[in-house]
């Protein structure tokens, strides 16, 4: 097919030191260019959340402390007053230590009893609510060159067909559409099923021809078979 | 670690794989300019790429792909310079060689099987793996190589 001195000779081709300028030096300057935000855009999209759902919460522990303690305060001195046994001593003193965890929103008939008050705990921040399931659609695109007869029609199992027609600036799109000649085509689906097999048809007058859509899971990608 | 982490690391991409994206640049499209545009859009992809690659190899299969389809959409799109102005000409050192060799004969072969055959007959890549790199069958690898020689027999018994 080819003589050796041809596959030296294609061998003997190698990039020019300016192209290596050119990529590395750009991706370089990129780097630099970028400002400190941007490229800590996860990080600050952290420290928004933790600023908007934990600090408001805290603040409102730090004030259900003081409150609830201040009222048990009062509390404890009656049931001083009203009962002077030293075994009350002991109840007293874990409705101390209970107190600190209770809100302020718990009933005045509660803490008057001396019975231990479970207190309703917030919610940690790794316990915050978060909406479930979340649907993300991602629309994925798929480049086909396909060499077409006269009048092919070309159709597909799922998804969109996109052909840009450029001499007439046109674009079509559909489930199903016509083409004749080297055609170049997008095919985007939405989501695409790892586990599912997608199909493209190419009907001529004379032949039909099959392609089939897949996760190779050799390579982590979909690709497209004939 | 068991899994080849994909670095970023433009400079040393560009250092393993650079010389035979350009060779292949410059089978399809025939000039350094557009060889040089070609590889340095499949570098920015790369650079824009999310996931990691699971092996070096998988790495330079993607890298041979995406410089194809960038090849094959200049070469569809017409963006491939139809004159070189006469100050650049001289930059083109190895171009004026190389079009007397082989690029005759690989301009012979269209676009679709010109990778294929790149890729066997002068890179040594075997079926199996253009097919992988291309994700195509086995058998229509060898189609298109078939394709690609008949064209050229067809080419050259015309000459004759």
């Amino acid at each position: 097919m080819f003589s050796e001195k041809e596959k030296n000779a294609y061998k003997e081709i190698k990039a020019p030191v300016s192209l290596r300028e050119k990529i590395v030096t750009s991706e370089k300057t990129e780097t630099k260019v970028k400002p400190f935000f941007s490229r800590n855009i996860a990080t600050l999209a952290a420290c928004l959340i933790i600023a908007i759902c934990i600090i408001p919460q805290m603040d409102i522990i730090k004030k259900g402390n003081e409150s609830g303690v201040a009222e048990e305060k009062t509390v404890t001195v009656k049931k001083e007053r009203e009962i002077v046994d030293a075994s009350f001593a002991e109840p007293i003193r874990e409705e101390k230590e209970i107190s600190a965890k209770v809100s302020p929103s718990v009933p005045e008939e509660i803490k008057t009893e001396n019975e231990p008050v479970m207190a309703r705990s917030l919610p940690e921040p790794g316990e915050m609510p978060i909406e479930e399931n979340p649907t993300v659609t991602e629309k994925i695109s798929f480049p086909v060159n396909l060499n077409c007869g006269e009048n092919s029609k070309i159709s597909v199992s799922e998804g969109t067909l996109y052909l840009y027609l450029p001499e007439a600036g046109t674009k079509i799109s559909g489930s199903e559409i016509s083409a004749t000649g080297d055609t170049w085509l997008v095919w985007e689906i939405e989501t695409p099923d790892k586990t599912k097999i997608y199909e493209m048809k190419m009907l001529t007058e004379e032949t039909e021809k099959k392609y089939e859509l897949k996760y190779d899971s050799s390579w982590h990608l979909q690709q497209i078979t004939e | 670690m068991s899994f080849f982490h994909h670095s970023k690391d433009i400079t040393s991409a560009y250092d393993n794989y650079a010389d035979l994206l350009y060779r292949l640049a410059f089978s399809y499209l025939g000039n350094d300019f557009d060889a040089g545009d070609a590889v340095s859009e499949t570098f920015v992809r790369y650079l824009g790429r999310l996931s990691d690659f699971i092996s070096e190899e998988h790495e330079k299969a993607w890298l041979i792909r995406v410089l194809t389809n960038v090849s094959l959409d200049m070469l569809k799109h017409r963006k491939v310079r139809a004159y070189i102005p006469l100050e650049e000409v001289n930059l083109s050192v190895h171009e004026k060689e190389f079009e007397e060799s082989v690029f005759d004969k690989l301009s012979e072969i269209s676009p679709k099987n010109r990778g294929v055959i790149i890729l066997h007959y002068l890179e040594g890549y075997s079926v199996k793996e253009i097919a992988k790199i291309f994700g195509l069958k086995e058998s229509a690898v060898k189609m298109r190589l078939m394709r690609g020689r008949d064209e050229l027999k067809t080419h050259l018994d015309k000459e004759d």
